[in-house]
C-alpha cells in the first residue's frame, strides 16, 4: 500500500468514526437535557432547603452577637422576610408586667415600630391571641380567616398565608412572631419557622438577663466610686451615662454637666473623634470593634481643652437590654514622661553603643569582650579574622576556646589573659613568645593587652581583650635579634667545626626543630655531615643511624646535594607523601621518612666568595611549622653569615696550621743547628785536647799513638759531618751535580760493606748480602750512589742492636733495579715515618739521642735516588720492629766503571796546654759517654794533679758519687738514656753532701739558652765543647771555691 | 525561584537514558520488571533535573510511557494487530499504529499509573499527557469488526478516555494534557477539514463530560509532531487548524510556536479565536531545533506573543515533548533541560517586563 493508499483508508476511516460521532453525541444530547430538568427540581429543592437552612443561621448568628435587642429582632425578621418569602415579618415581646406586647421589629410590607400594633394588650387582636393561648396559628387562607380584623388589607396586598408563634421560654411567654406570605406556606417552610421562634424567645431571654445583671453590676460597684481611673459609661449612642469621681477630676468636667452628653464631644481630641464615631457604628452595625477589650493609648481633653495622655479600655456591655460601654481612662502622663526619658536614656545609651560598636569595628586592632565568667559577648571583624570565628558562633562560648594562646616556644596553652584579668583585676600584657592558634589552625604571633570591664560601682563585669597580628613585626625582630646574636656567636669562634656546630644550634628552634649542616669534602666531591641539633636531642643519634643507612647520594637531583651543586636554596612548604615515597629508598626507609613527621623543609647554600661551601638543611617536625619565602630569604642571609664564619675558621686554620709547621720547621732547623754544634764540637773536642797535650809533652810517649789515632778518627767524622752539610747546602741550592756514568750497584754495595763490615761486626751483627744476578749496571754517579748504600747501611748498623740482623739485597723489578736495606733494629714510630726522609728531621731530637750524627743522610739520599729518576721509601712495622729501606733505581742501558770517592781529611792546628798542679787531691769525677772526650778531660786534670775517675753514663755517675764523694763533678749534657740535666738533678737531691759538690756541665751545646737550661738544673758552670785544657782547669779550680769541706 | 506571574509548563518527553534504551531493546519487553529499577533511576533523575531547571510544573518525562505518546494505553492488547495506519514524518520515516482486531476497547493501562510511581519524587506539582481520544479512534479498521459496531468502539473509546482523565484528575494532576497532534495530520489527510471536525466532535463529547472547573485543569496540546527531529505536518498552515482547535471545550491549549515560521501570523489567529476562560500556552523553545535558545531570546517571544494575545490568557510552554518516541535519541536530556531552564529563565524574564497574571 502506498502512501496516498494508507491516507485514503486513514480518510475512509475517520469518516466513518464520524458518523458514530455523532450518534454518540446526539444521544449524549438527550441525556444532558434530562440531566438538566432532573437537576433543575433537584436545585429547587435545594434552594429552598438552603434557605430554610440560612434562615436558622442568620437567626442563630444574630443571637450569638452583642447587638441590641432591637437590633436582633429586626435582623430575625428580615432574616424571615429573606428566606420564607414572608410578605412581612414582626416581633413583639411582652412587658415586665406580662400583659403588654411591645412591638419591637418590622420587616417586609412596614418596617414600622408604631401604629396600632406597636402596644397590642395579651389577648387582643390575633397576636394577642397567639400569646394568651400560647399556641401558633397558621393558615393559608388569610382573606378568610376570621381572626385576620382587616381582610380588605390582606387582598389588597395579594396576601395567602399567616403563622404565629408564640415564643416561649419553659412556657414563660417572651413575646410572639408572626408573618404573612403571598404564597401559600408549605410545612417545611412553618417547621423553620417554628424553630426559628425557639431560638428567638431563647436570645430575647437572654439578652433580658445580661442588660439586667449588667445594669445591677454597674450601678451597684464601688469601684465606679473609689477608682483611681476615670470609669465613663456610654450607651449606644455615645451619650455619657456614667462618671466617676476620678474622671471628674482628671477631666474636670462635674458628673451632672456631662451625662447625656456626647462623649466624643467632650474628651476625644477632634483629630480622633470621628474615627471613634464610626468605631463605634462599625462595632454596632458588625459587632467587630478594633480597640474593644484591648488598652490602647490616645490623648484625652480636659474641660479647658488640654489634652493629656490617657491608656484606655473600653468594654462592651447590655444594659437593660442596650447596648452601652464603659470605658476605663488612666491619666499616663507621668508614665509617658518617665518612658520618654528612658527612651532618650536609652537611645543615648544606644548611640553610645552603636558608635562604639562602630569604632571597635573600624579599629585596626581585634578587639574581644567578655562576661565575668570569661564567656564571649562580642567581637569585632579583625578579631573574627584573627579567630577564624564568626561572632555568631563565638558568642556564649569560652574565651578560652576562642582565644587560644600557646607559648611560641613550648607550642603549651598559656593561661587565658581573661582568667589574669579578672583574678588579679588590672590590665594585663600577653607575655612574649605569645601566639594565638586560629580556628583554621594557623598561628599568630600576637601582642595584646586585657583589661578589667567594670560597671558604675567598679564591680568587674567581664574583660576586654585587644590585640593584633604581629606575624610581620616579631618574624622581623626575631630575625634581627636571631642575626644579632648569631652572627658574633658565630664569628666568635675559629674552629670550623665547632662553628659549624655552633650553627647547627643557633638554628634551633628559632629556625627548625631539626638542622643538620653538610659540607663538601676537599676532593669536592663528597658531602660530609659536620653537625646536627634536634630540638629533641635524644633523636640526634637515631637520625645519624638513619643517615647511616640511608646515605644521601652525591648526585641526588633535589636536597642538599642539588643545593650544593647549584648554590639554589630549596623549599618545599609542605611534604606531602607523595615526596616522601619519591625520597625513599625502600619501604623501610618510608617508613621511617614518615615516622619523622616533617612538616617543611627546606635548604640553603653556604655561600661564600662564589663557592659553596655546603649546606643547612632545616626541618620542621612536630611542630606543625612550615618555612615561608620569607624564611628562606631570612634561613639564606643567616647561612651568608654563617659561611663568612666559616671560611673565617677555615682561614684561621690554615694559618695555624701554616704557623705549626713553620715552628716545627723553625724547631727542626734549631735542634738541627744544636746537632751540628754538637756533632762537630765533639770530634774537635777530642782533637784539640789530644793535639795540645802532644804539643805540650806531657802525655807519656805509649800513649801517643792512641792520641794521634783518636785525633785522626775524629778528624775523619768531623770531615764526614762538614760533607754532609756541604751536600745539603748544595741540594737546597740545586747545586749537587752528579757525574754520571755506567755504574754496577753490585759492586757498590760490596765496598760499602766492605767499609762497614768492622762496624757490624762489633756489634756482632749479621750482614747479609744478596745481589741478583740480573742486577744489571745503572747509569749514575758511583760515588752519590755509593754514599746513599752507604747511609742506609751505616744507619742500620747504628739502629740496629748487638746480634741483630741486617740484610741488604739487590735485585731487578721490572725497569728498576731495587735496593733495600731491612734490619732487625729500633724499628721507626708511625707518626714518624713521614718525616724520616726530611731534613733537619730526626726521630730522636732530644738531648737524650742515642745516636749521633747530624740527621742529614736520608735526606741527602733521598736527593740523590731523585737525582737519578729513582725513588726511596721506608717501611717499618713500628718501634722495636725493624725497617725495611728500599731504592728503585731505573736500569739503564750502558755502563761505566765505577770509582769510589775518598773522604777528605781535615787537618787543624793544636792550642798549647800548660798544667798547673793546683788542683792537686782535688777528687774530680767525669762523666760522658763519649770515651774520648772523657779520657781526654782525664787526662787533662789528671795532669794537674786531680784524683779523676769517669763514668759514662748517669747511673754509673751517680753510683761513683755515692761511693767516692768527688770534690767535684764535670759532665756531658748530651747522654744516651739519662742526660747531664738529670744526672744533677738527682745528685743534688741525694742529700746534704752530694747536693753540695760543685758541679759543671761541659757540653757541646752552646747556645745561650743551653748554658741557661744547664744553670737551671743545678750546674753551677757552664762549659761548651771544645774546651781548652786550661780553661777546662780554670773551670774546675773554680769550683772548688764552691766546695763544702769535709 | 518565586512564582512566575506568567504560568509556564512542559509538554511531557524528556529523552530516556540511553541505558535504559538498551536494557529495553535488550530484554524486548518494556513491561519486563527486572527494568523496573532502571525505569526508578530514570524517573527519579528526570525530575531532579526537571525540578533543578526552576520549572514550576513538571513531568516524569514519559520515561515509562511505551511505545509513545499516541500508543502507550493500547501497547500490548491482545486484541490488536500491529498493522495499523503508518504516520508518516518530514525525514521519510514513518510510525504504525496498532489497530483493532475484535472488541471490546479498552486501555491496556491508565496514565495515572505514572504518577503513581512519579509523584513520590515530585516536589513540584506535576502534569500528566495523554492521547486523544480522537487518535485512538483511528484503530478501529476500515471494515466493520463483526460483533463490534463502530459506536460501541466510540462508547468504549469515550468512557476509556474519561476514566483516563479522571483518575489522573484525582491523583492530583496539576493539570491533564490531551495530546492532539493529529488535529494538524488531520487537515493534510482530508483538506476538506470534515476529518478534523470529526476530531473535534469526538473530543468535545469526551470534554463535556467534566465540569468548567475540571476542564481548567484540562488542556489540549497540538503540534506538527515531532519525532527524529522531524514533523508530520509542519506544512499545514496554522489557520486551518487554530479556529475549531479553540471550539473544543479544554481550559487550556498549548501550541507550538517556536518552531513556526511565521509566528507573528500565527499569535493573531490565536488572538482572534482565543476565547474568554481559555489560556493558550505558546511554545517558546523547539526541541526539534538542535540550538538551545537563550532566555533573552525567549523572553523576546513571549513578549512578542504578548503584543497580540492577552497577557491574562498567555502562558508558555515547550513547542512539542523532546522524545514522543521512547526509542528518539535525537536530542539528547541535557538539551532538553537547558531547553527548559531557558523557557523557565524568559518567561521570567518576560514577566517582570510585561507582567501577567499568577498561574
Amino acid at each position: 500500500m502506498n502512501a496516498d493508499d494508507e491516507e485514503e483508508l486513514l480518510r475512509s476511516v475517520a469518516l466513518q468514526n464520524a458518523s458514530a460521532i455523532l450518534f454518540a453525541r446526539k444521544r449524549a444530547e438527550q441525556d444532558l437535557v434530562e440531566a438538566k430538568e432532573r437537576a433543575e427540581r433537584l436545585a429547587a429543592e435545594l434552594r429552598a432547603a438552603v434557605r430554610i437552612a440560612q434562615l436558622g443561621a442568620d437567626v442563630a448568628k444574630a443571637l450569638t452577637g452583642i447587638e441590641p435587642m432591637a437590633d436582633l429582632l429586626r435582623t430575625c425578621v428580615e432574616a424571615i422576610v429573606r428566606h420564607v418569602d414572608a410578605a412581612l415579618a414582626r416581633i413583639w415581646t411582652v412587658t415586665s408586667d406580662g400583659d403588654v406586647l411591645e412591638l419591637r421589629a418590622s420587616a417586609g410590607l412596614y418596617t414600622h415600630l408604631n401604629g396600632p400594633h406597636a402596644r397590642v394588650p395579651v389577648g387582643a387582636f390575633k397576636i394577642g391571641r397567639i400569646a394568651e393561648e400560647r399556641a401558633p396559628h397558621l393558615t393559608n387562607d388569610v382573606q378568610h380567616d376570621p381572626r385576620v380584623s382587616d381582610k380588605a388589607w390582606a387582598v389588597r396586598e395579594g396576601l395567602t398565608g399567616f403563622a404565629g408563634y408564640p415564643l416561649l421560654v419553659q412556657d414563660r411567654l417572651v413575646g410572639v412572631v408572626a408573618m404573612f406570605s403571598r404564597a401559600a406556606l408549605t410545612p417545611e417552610s412553618l417547621d423553620a419557622l417554628a424553630s426559628v421562634a425557639d431560638i428567638v424567645a431563647l436570645g430575647i431571654e437572654r439578652r433580658r438577663a445580661d442588660a439586667l445583671r449588667a445594669d445591677t453590676e454597674l450601678r451597684k460597684s464601688s469601684i465606679l466610686e473609689a477608682a483611681m481611673d476615670c470609669i465613663i459609661a456610654i450607651d449606644s449612642d455615645g451619650c455619657i451615662t456614667e462618671f466617676n469621681p476620678a474622671a471628674e477630676q482628671q477631666l474636670q468636667y462635674k458628673r451632672e454637666d456631662v451625662l447625656g452628653k456626647e462623649m466624643a464631644a467632650l474628651i476625644i481630641p477632634p483629630a480622633h473623634r470621628e474615627r471613634h464615631r464610626e468605631g463605634m457604628k462599625r462595632y454596632i452595625a458588625t459587632g467587630q470593634g478594633v480597640v474593644l477589650g484591648r488598652r490602647i493609648e490616645i490623648s484625652a481633653l480636659r474641660a479647658d481643652g488640654s489634652e493629656f495622655p490617657v491608656e484606655l479600655s473600653i468594654m462592651p456591655m447590655t444594659v437593660g437590654g442596650s447596648l452601652a460601654f464603659t470605658g476605663y481612662l488612666r491619666d499616663i502622663t507621668d508614665r509617658r514622661t518617665a518612658e520618654a526619658e528612658r527612651a532618650e536614656l536609652l537611645a543615648r545609651e544606644q548611640m553610645a553603643q552603636a558608635s562604639l560598636a562602630t569604632t571597635l569595628k573600624s579599629i585596626g586592632d581585634a578587639v574581644i569582650s567578655t562576661d565575668q565568667n570569661a564567656v564571649v559577648t562580642f567581637m569585632n571583624p579583625v578579631a573574627e579574622a584573627l579567630t577564624g570565628w564568626s561572632l555568631q558562633d563565638a558568642l556564649g562560648r569560652p574565651l578560652r576556646e576562642v582565644f587560644r594562646i600557646v607559648d611560641d616556644r613550648t607550642r603549651k596553652e598559656v593561661e587565658s589573659p581573661a582568667d589574669q584579668v579578672l583574678r588579679d583585676g588590672a590590665v594585663v600584657g600577653l607575655a612574649s613568645h605569645t601566639v594565638l592558634l586560629s580556628r583554621d589552625g594557623r598561628t599568630i604571633p600576637i601582642d595584646d593587652s586585657g583589661a578589667p570591664i567594670r560597671d558604675e560601682q567598679g564591680t568587674p563585669t567581664g574583660v576586654v581583650l585587644v590585640f593584633r597580628d604581629v606575624t610581620q613585626q616579631k618574624a622581623a625582630a626575631d630575625r634581627k635579634e636571631f642575626l644579632t646574636e648569631a652572627t658574633p656567636a658565630l664569628a666568635s669562634v675559629l674552629d670550623v667545626r665547632w662553628t659549624l656546630s655552633r650553627l647547627a644550634q643557633l638554628a634551633v628552634p628559632k629556625l627548625a626543630d631539626w638542622c643538620a649542616v653538610d659540607m663538601l669534602a676537599d676532593d669536592g666531591v663528597r658531602i660530609e655531615q659536620v653537625a646536627v641539633a634536634h630540638v629533641d636531642p635524644t633523636k640526634i643519634a637515631w637520625a645519624e643511624s638513619v643517615r647511616q643507612k640511608y646515605p644521601v647520594a652525591p648526585d641526588a637531583k633535589w636536597g642538599t646535594p642539588n643545593v650544593i651543586r647549584t648554590g639554589q636554596s630549596e623549599i618545599h612548604p609542605d611534604v606531602p607523601d607523595e615526596l616522601l615515597a619519591a625520597s625513599a629508598v625502600d619501604a623501610e626507609h618510608l617508613r621511617i621518612l614518615r615516622e619523622l613527621h616533617v612538616s617543611s623543609a627546606m635548604t640553603v647554600p653556604l655561600l661564600v666568595r662564589g663557592r659553596v661551601l655546603g649546606a643547612i638543611t632545616l626541618i620542621f617536625t612536630d611542630s606543625g611549622r612550615h618555612h615561608t619565602n620569607d624564611d628562606r630569604e631570612f634561613a639564606e642571609e643567616f647561612a651568608r653569615r654563617a659561611a663568612i664564619a666559616v671560611d673565617n675558621a677555615r682561614l684561621y686554620e690554615s694559618e695555624q696550621s701554616a704557623r705549626r709547621n713553620a715552628d716545627v720547621a723553625n724547631r727542626a732547623k734549631d735542634d738541627f743547628l744544636a746537632t751540628v754544634s754538637h756533632e762537630l764540637r765533639t770530634p774537635l773536642n777530642a782533637m784539640l785536647g789530644w793535639t795540645r797535650m802532644l804539643r805540650t809533652g806531657v802525655l807519656a810517649p805509649e800513649k801517643h799513638n792512641r792520641a794521634l789515632e783518636t785525633i785522626e778518627r775524629n778528624a775523619v767524622t768531623q770531615a764526614q759531618l762538614i760533607e754532609d752539610l756541604l751536600d745539603v747546602s748544595r741540594i737546597i741550592s740545586g747545586k749537587l751535580l752528579l757525574d754520571v756514568q755506567s755504574v754496577d750497584l753490585a759492586r757498590i754495595v760490596e765496598h760499602a760493606i766492605d767499609a762497614l763490615r768492622l762496624a757490624s761486626e762489633a756489634k756482632k751483627i749479621a750482614l747479609v748480602t744478596r745481589v741478583s744476578d740480573d742486577a744489571t749496571p745503572i747509569m749514575g754517579d758511583p760515588h752519590r750512589l755509593q754514599q746513599v748504600v752507604w747511609n742506609l747501611l751505616s744507619n742500620a748498623i747504628k739502629f740496629t742492636p748487638e746480634s741483630g740482623h741486617i740484610e741488604l739485597t739487590v735485585e731487578r723489578v721490572g725497569a728498576t733495579l731495587k735496593v733495600a736495606v731491612t734490619d732487625s733494629g729500633r724499628g721507626i714510630a708511625a707518626d714518624f715515618l713521614p718525616h724520616v726522609f726530611e731534613r733537619f728531621r730526626q726521630a730522636d731530637g732530644a738531648t737524650t739521642r742515642s745516636y749521633g750524627g747530624l740527621g742529614l743522610g736520608l735526606a741527602i739520599s733521598r736527593h740523590i735516588v731523585e737525582l737519578h729518576g729513582g725513588s726511596i721509601a721506608v717501611h717499618s712495622e713500628g718501634e722495636g720492629r725493624g725497617a725495611t729501606f728500599t731504592v728503585l733505581l731505573p736500569i739503564s742501558p750502558s755502563q761505566r766503571a765505577d770509582g769510589t770517592a775518598s773522604r777528605a781529611m781535615t787537618d787543624g792546628s793544636a792550642h798549647l796546654f800548660d798544667p798547673r798542679p793546683e788542683l792537686q787531691g782535688l777528687r774530680v769525677l767525669v762523666v760522658d759517654d763519649d770515651v774520648d772526650a772523657r779520657e781526654l778531660i782525664v787526662a787533662v786534670l789528671q795532669r794537674c794533679g786531680s784524683i779523676v775517675n769517669s763514668a759514662g753514663s748517669v747511673p754509673e755517675a751517680l753510683e761513683k758519687i755515692s761511693l767516692l764523694r768527688p770534690d767535684v763533678l764535670v759532665s756531658d749534657i748530651g747522654m744516651p738514656g739519662e742526660d747531664g740535666y738529670s744526672l744533677i738533678r738527682k745528685v743534688r737531691a741525694l742529700g746534704p753532701d752530694a747536693a753540695s759538690i760543685p758541679a759543671a756541665a761541659l757540653t757541646a751545646y752552646a747556645r745561650a739558652e743551653d748554658r741557661r737550661k744547664a744553670l737551671d738544673a743545678g750546674f753551677m758552670m757552664h762549659i761548651p765543647k771544645p774546651v781548652e785544657p786550661a780553661e777546662l782547669v780554670a773551670v774546675v779550680a773554680n769550683l772548688t771555691r764552691f766546695a763544702v769541706r769535709r | 525561584m518565586g512564582q512566575l506571574s506568567i504560568p509556564t509548563e512542559p509538554i511531557g518527553s524528556i529523552p530516556r537514558p540511553l541505558r535504559l534504551i538498551e536494557e529495553i531493546a535488550a530484554k524486548g519487553d518494556a513491561s519486563d520488571p527486572r527494568l523496573d529499577a532502571l525505569y526508578d533511576d530514570a524517573i527519579r533523575d528526570t525530575i531532579a533535573r526537571f525540578e533543578a531547571t526552576g520549572s514550576p510544573v513538571i513531568t516524569d518525562g514519559e520515561q515509562r510511557k511505551y511505545h509513545n505518546f499516541w500508543t502507550y494505553c493500547v501497547h500490548g492488547l491482545t486484541n490488536t494487530t500491529p498493522d495499523g495506519f503508518k504516520i508518516p514524518f518530514a525525514a521519510g520515516h514513518t510510525r504504525r499504529m496498532p489497530q483493532l482486531a475484535r472488541g471490546p476497547f479498552r486501555y491496556k493501562r491508565y496514565a495515572d499509573s505514572f504518577l503513581d510511581v512519579a509523584m513520590p519524587y515530585a516536589h513540584v506539582p506535576m502534569k500528566q499527557a495523554i492521547i486523544s481520544a480522537s487518535a485512538l479512534s483511528l484503530m478501529y479498521p476500515a471494515e466493520a469488526i463483526p460483533g463490534y459496531s463502530r459506536e460501541e468502539f466510540i462508547d468504549d473509546l469515550l468512557r476509556e478516555h474519561e476514566t483516563e482523565i479522571r483518575r489522573c484528575l484525582a491523583k492530583g494532576a496539576h493539570k491533564v494534557q490531551i495530546d492532539f497532534t493529529e488535529g494538524r495530520l488531520a487537515i493534510k489527510i482530508d483538506p476538506t477539514g470534515k476529518l478534523l471536525n470529526s476530531f473535534i466532535e469526538l473530543n468535545n463529547l469526551a470534554l463535556s463530560r467534566f465540569t468548567a472547573e475540571e476542564r481548567q485543569r484540562i488542556g489540549v496540546h497540538t503540534c506538527p509532531g515531532g519525532d527524529r527531529d522531524s514533523t508530520h505536518s509542519a506544512e499545514i498552515d496554522y489557520a486551518e487548524l487554530l479556529p475549531c482547535l479553540f471550539e473544543l471545550q479544554a481550559g487550556n491549549f498549548y501550541v507550538a510556536l517556536a518552531g513556526e515560521t511565521d509566528r507573528v501570523r500565527v499569535q493573531k489567529i490565536i488572538a482572534n479565536y482565543l476565547k474568554p476562560g481559555q489560556r493558550v500556552f505558546v511554545g517558546v523553545v523547539a526541541p526539534i531545533d538542535p540550538r538551545i535558545e537563550s532566555p533573552q531570546e525567549v523572553c523576546d517571544r513571549i513578549v512578542d506573543a504578548a503584543k497580540y494575545i492577552n497577557a491574562d490568557q498567555l502562558g508558555t510552554t515547550d513547542d512539542c515533548g523532546f522524545s514522543p518516541f521512547s526509542d528518539d535519541t535525537s536530542t539528547s536530556r541535557d538539551a532538553a533541560f537547558e531547553k527548559i531552564r531557558a523557557r523557565v529563565l524568559g518567561t521570567e524574564l518576560a514577566a517582570q517586563r510585561i507582567g501577567g497574571t499568577p498561574p
